[in-house]
This record gives structure tokens, sequence and C-alpha cells, in this order.
């Protein structure tokens, strides 16, 4: 697979479908991507790195943009990490046109068919309010050719987490200095739900700012009631980008419930720190009821094949028997205890893939179209999956992906995630935890989707 | 450091009239009761000394079998020598919420603060007093016998966090 978008200014570009309720009909061919944007070696746009974007596109497709870059990660609990114009650089890599992954890479890579009609409702929870988000939405759709998807057409909503309308961004201060941050975040998430599912609805849900840097009950009980106004609000699909400590308050009594709706598949993210150990996962990826979403590498020229991304989140939650549905031959491995990941896309930044945000109240330095991996990127595609299929009814947790054909996905079956931790350093605990080899391991789960048979 | 203050004034306030809304358990279990200073434990640990800033970690534990509510931003004061006439200025971050407390779900704050750089900005620091919603406390040397000196800006807490701060010897960096 050798598919990446760039698109020069002036190219053709599809036109814009507006969104017409159930009637819509979302064509995200390769080819017709390509027609609309074919790589370019002569682009003569540059980022702020000084490379011309074309050079950036390359280095996304060979799989070596880090050799000559770094990554910052969005904020203390999320699991994006944005690619920076250096090495030891925070500055994120900014320019005008699109140089990482977008939706019809993505479609090629995950075999989807090129059609999509679902108007089914993707909720995105998010910490703050990122007060560009609809505008930044509508560039990101309109340089793919997605339908328009806006408040005023009623394929976008705004709500705050506990119902009703969002708050209005913080003016000045560590709150707007962390809801810029969490603006790429914020971003991310919605682009990433808008390529998986062009024809989808978006509701985002905001927590307060300060859950984006503190780990304790209050921020853990905002995602929980987030979860529940996403329900109320008939979502298929939840996904949450974000991580915190595992405790005896949040997976137990009601914020363990607010997770447990079955026909809603809720996808999070498993963290980007590689191998989590074999005691706990983040939460609340750790949960029965979620769908852990791990990650992996796109095909590059080194790999013909997906790789399991190092940074992939993956391990055992001991607080749990096993996610629901979840095969005892996959809870062995964590000595019959809750393994993940469940299933996983792309999330390394080497890899990345295109995000449009311009939203900077703090530094006045919008990021523009930048580069963003990490498990938060990967955790939305999976849930707008799901919300695109529609094949809900049964969805409990990870149960109906782990029911699935084995070709509903693509095996990955090189690469590890030990960079920090091993396996080894657990006794008892599978080397599948750590390393992808054939069938379930823990940095990809069972695998990337391959069509849409499994959702 | 971004700048996001609740003084001590305001927690206190807030301490003493919290109304514990605990969220309704789905299982149905025995409402929490606001803790007691005789349900828990605290210790420090986790000493970072920077050029200009130091930091460490407050833990609070709750006794074996006891489970217990307080305020994410449970009151902290903190105090100077008697002949000190300059207040210590006390900054809290927290937004307010119920956080729970259980012998295996510990919390910690970071403290934070910068050394003086000459003696007109300079306060001088002995004791900090814990306080539960019930109004009950405990008062401990901050962090060691004696006088500590600040930097006249006073002193930062970090919100409560989940899980168990460092510990006595070990360090952050």
């Amino acid at each position: 697979m050798s598919v990446f978008e760039l698109r020069g200014r002036g190219r053709r570009r599809l036109a814009a479908v507006p969104v017409l309720a159930a009637a819509v009909s979302v064509a995200l061919t390769t080819a017709a991507m390509a027609s609309a944007g074919t790589p370019s070696a002569t682009g003569s746009a540059t980022a702020n790195s000084g490379e011309t974007v074309a050079a950036v596109a390359q280095q996304v497709q060979n799989g070596t943009l880090l050799r000559t870059h770094g990554t910052h990660r969005v904020c203390a609990h999320c699991d994006a990490e944005v690619v920076t114009t250096a090495k030891n650089s925070d500055r994120p890599l900014s320019s005008s046109q699109p140089a990482g992954y977008g939706p019809a890479g993505l479609a090629s890579a995950y075999g989807l068919p090129s059609t999509s009609s679902s108007t089914a409702t993707i909720a995105i929870i998010d910490a703050g309010v990122d007060g560009h988000l609809a505008a930044d939405l509508a560039t990101y759709r309109k340089e793919y050719g997605l339908p328009a998807c806006t408040t005023a057409n009623g394929c976008l909503h705004l709500e705050n987490y506990t119902g009703g309308a969002q708050p209005a961004p913080q003016k000045s201060g560590e709150g707007a200095a962390l809801e810029e941050d969490v603006a790429v975040e914020t971003s991310l998430d919605v682009d990433m739900a808008s390529a998986a599912c062009g024809s989808c609805h978006i509701v985002e849900i905001s927590v307060p700012w300060q859950d984006g840097e503190d780990d304790n009950d209050v921020s853990t009980g905002d995602f929980a009631k987030a979860v529940n106004t996403a329900v109320a609000a008939h979502a298929s699909a939840v996904s949450i980008s974000y991580g915190y400590s595992t405790d005896a308050t949040n997976t137990r009594g009601s914020d363990l419930a607010a997770f447990q709706h079955k026909g809603v598949a809720i996808t999070v993210s498993t963290g980007d720190s590689g191998f989590n150990g074999g005691i706990h996962q983040a939460w609340p990826s750790d949960l029965p009821t979620v769908i852990a979403v791990g990650g992996t590498t796109m095909p590059t020229a080194k790999s013909a094949k997906a790789t399991a991304w190092y940074g992939a989140g993956s391990g055992c939650e001991t607080d749990f028997r096993a996610a629901t549905g979840q095969p005892a031959a996959v809870t062995a491995l964590c000595k019959g205890h809750r393994a993940a990941a469940d299933v996983s896309a792309d999330a390394d930044p080497n890899t990345g893939v295109a995000v449009y945000d311009t939203y900077a109240p703090s530094t006045g330095q919008p990021a523009d179209w930048t580069i963003v991996g990490g498990t938060s990127a990967s955790a939305p595609y999976i849930g707008g999956l799901f919300a695109r299929a529609g094949h809900l009814s049964a969805v409990d947790g990870p149960n109906t992906l782990y029911a699935a054909p084995k070709a509903d996905f693509t095996d990955v079956t090189s690469g590890n995630n030990e960079g920090a931790v091993n396996c080894t350093s657990y006794p008892g605990i599978s080397k599948k935890l750590c390393n992808a080899g054939v069938g379930w391991d823990g940095p990809t789960g069972i695998g990337v989707p391959h069509g849409l048979g499994a959702f | 450091m971004r700048t996001r203050i609740r003084l001590a004034a305001a927690a206190a306030v807030a301490a003493a009239s919290l109304a514990v809304a605990l969220p309704a358990g789905a299982s149905g279990a025995a409402a929490v009761r606001p803790c007691t200073m005789n349900d828990v434990s605290f210790y420090f640990g986790g000493y970072s000394y920077g050029l200009g800033q130091r930091t460490f970690d407050l833990t609070l534990l709750a006794h074996d079998g006891i489970t217990c509510s307080l305020s994410d931003t449970p009151l902290i004061k903190l105090a100077g020598p008697p002949s000190q006439k300059k207040k210590i200025p006390v900054s809290i971050d927290g937004r307010g919420g119920t956080l729970i407390l259980r012998p295996n779900s510990p919390l910690h704050a970071r403290f934070y603060y910068s050394i003086p750089d000459a003696p007109d900005h300079t306060v001088y620091v002995t004791t900090l007093t814990l306080s539960m919603p019930d109004k009950t406390s405990r008062a401990t040397d901050f962090l060691y016998p004696g006088n500590t000196a600040v930097y006249s800006g006073g002193i930062h807490i970090s919100s409560w966090t989940t899980g168990i701060g460092l510990g006595e010897g070990e360090q952050s960096f």
C-alpha cells in the first residue's frame, strides 16, 4: 500500500456533498481521492520546518518522519502525539496543506467500501472547549471532499458533559493554554471520526478543561457523566482518547455503570507509552465494556505490512476477569484477566494522520495542517467504523469483534511495544502482550480492520 | 507556573460547608461518609531540590477498612513562626467535586515553592495543618522541624491526584 494524500492549491477537489439526512451517500474511493489530489513531487508549499510539504508527505509515506522530527504529547492525559518541527522541539509541524494520512489513504489501507450512507452519530468526548472546532472541521472535510458537517445542517452537535450547551472557551491563563493544547486532540478526534464515516453525524461533548490535566475521581466522574450524555444523545459510538489512573472508585459503581450500554460501541485509546504492565491499564480503556484500541504503523517502504507501533498501549487489567466476549485463550495470556488491546489502527506519528486545527487563544500560533499520531487517532477511527457499519444491536464492549470472522481483520504479525517495560518483567504474562504475532497480541489486538464486516 | 488559584480561604469555606454529593452507586453500596482526621494518615515524600524551585508530595491514605469522601481541595493551612508578620500565600488547584478515599485508592498532591532570592522576599513556613470536611485537623512540621525559607510568592499545591505519591527517600526528576 502506498497511498498518501497531498493536495496542491488549485488542484481539482471533489465537489462537496451537502448532508441531507439519511439519503446521503459519500463516495470515498481511493481512485476518486487520487484524482482530486495525487501525491505531488513538485509541490512548492513549505512547512514551518522549512521542508516542502511534498517532502514531509513522502516521509510520512516512507515512515521516516521521526528521523528528523520529534513528537510532543498534546496534554497530560491525552493519547495524541503531535509531530514537531525538529527533534527536541515542542513546536508543532505546521503547513498550509495536509501531508499526513487522510480519509482515502486510511480507507485504502483497511479495505473499506467506497460509499458510506450511515447517518448514525459518533460521540467524541474531549476536555475543554475548542473555539474553532466547527470551522476547522469544515476545512478538513472540504479538503477531503466530505460532505459539510455543521451545526446549521444538523450534522454537528456541541454539548456539555452534563447535557446542554457548552460553556464559553477560557479567555486567558491556564484554562486558555490548556484548551489550546487540547484543541489538537479534539480536532484529531473529529477528523478521524469524519475519515471513518463521512456521512455520520458527530456530537462533540466537552468535559471541564481541568480534566485534561487532573487525574482524580472528579475527572473520571466527568467522563462517566459525558458517556451517559452521549448515549442520551443517541450516539451509536462513543470515543474517548484520554487515560487516567485506575482506582477502586472508577472501576465500580456509577463510573463503571456509565460504560455499560449494550448497542453502543465505546472505543477508548490504550495509551502511547507502550506496554503498560501486567496489573493495571489506563482508565477507561481497561473497563470490560469498552473496546480498547491499540495502534499500528502503516505499511512503509521498509515494511509492506502494518506493524505494531512501539508506543501502542497494552497489558493486563487485574480488576476484571475479561472484556465482554473476550475469549479464554486471550485472557489466559493475562493469567485470566482482561487483556488489552482489542483492535487497532494507525497510531504511529511516523505514519501519522492529517489534522487541521487553528485554535490558539494562548500563543496565537495555530497548528493549521499538522500531523498527529497516538492511539487518540485509532480510537475515534474505530468508533467511526462502528457507526458507519451500523451492526450495533449485539455490541457489548468488544464482544462482536471477537466473534467476527478472521477475514474481517488483517492480522498484524510483527513489531513490539517494549520500549520502556518488557513483558518478561511480569512473570506469568505472555510475551504476546508486548509482541505482535499470529493471532491476538497486546499492541494490536485482533488486528486492523479489513472491510466493515466486523463492525 | 500557570495560574489556577483557589485560595485556602475559599477552600476553607468549601470544606466547612461541604455537602457531600456522592454518585449514585449502581451496586447500591452503602453511602460513603465524609472523612474525619481519624480515618486518614498522611505523609511527605518525593522531595526535589531544583536550583530555584522545590517540590514534594503529600500522600493521604485511608485507614484499613475505611472508605470516606472529601472535597478535592481539602483545607490546607500553612503557618510561620509566631514573630512573622508576613502572610504565606497559598494557592490550591481544584474546582470542587467529590473524591473517594479507600485503603486501596490513596490520593496525593504536590507542593511547589521557590527558594527566596533576598531576605525581603522571604517568608518562613513552620507547620502544615490538614483539615477534613468535619473540621477535624492535624498539624505537623512543614517538611522538617524548624523554619523553611520560602519565596514570598508562597506555596502552590496541585489538585489531588489518584494514586500514591512518592515516599520518603524517593525523588522526582
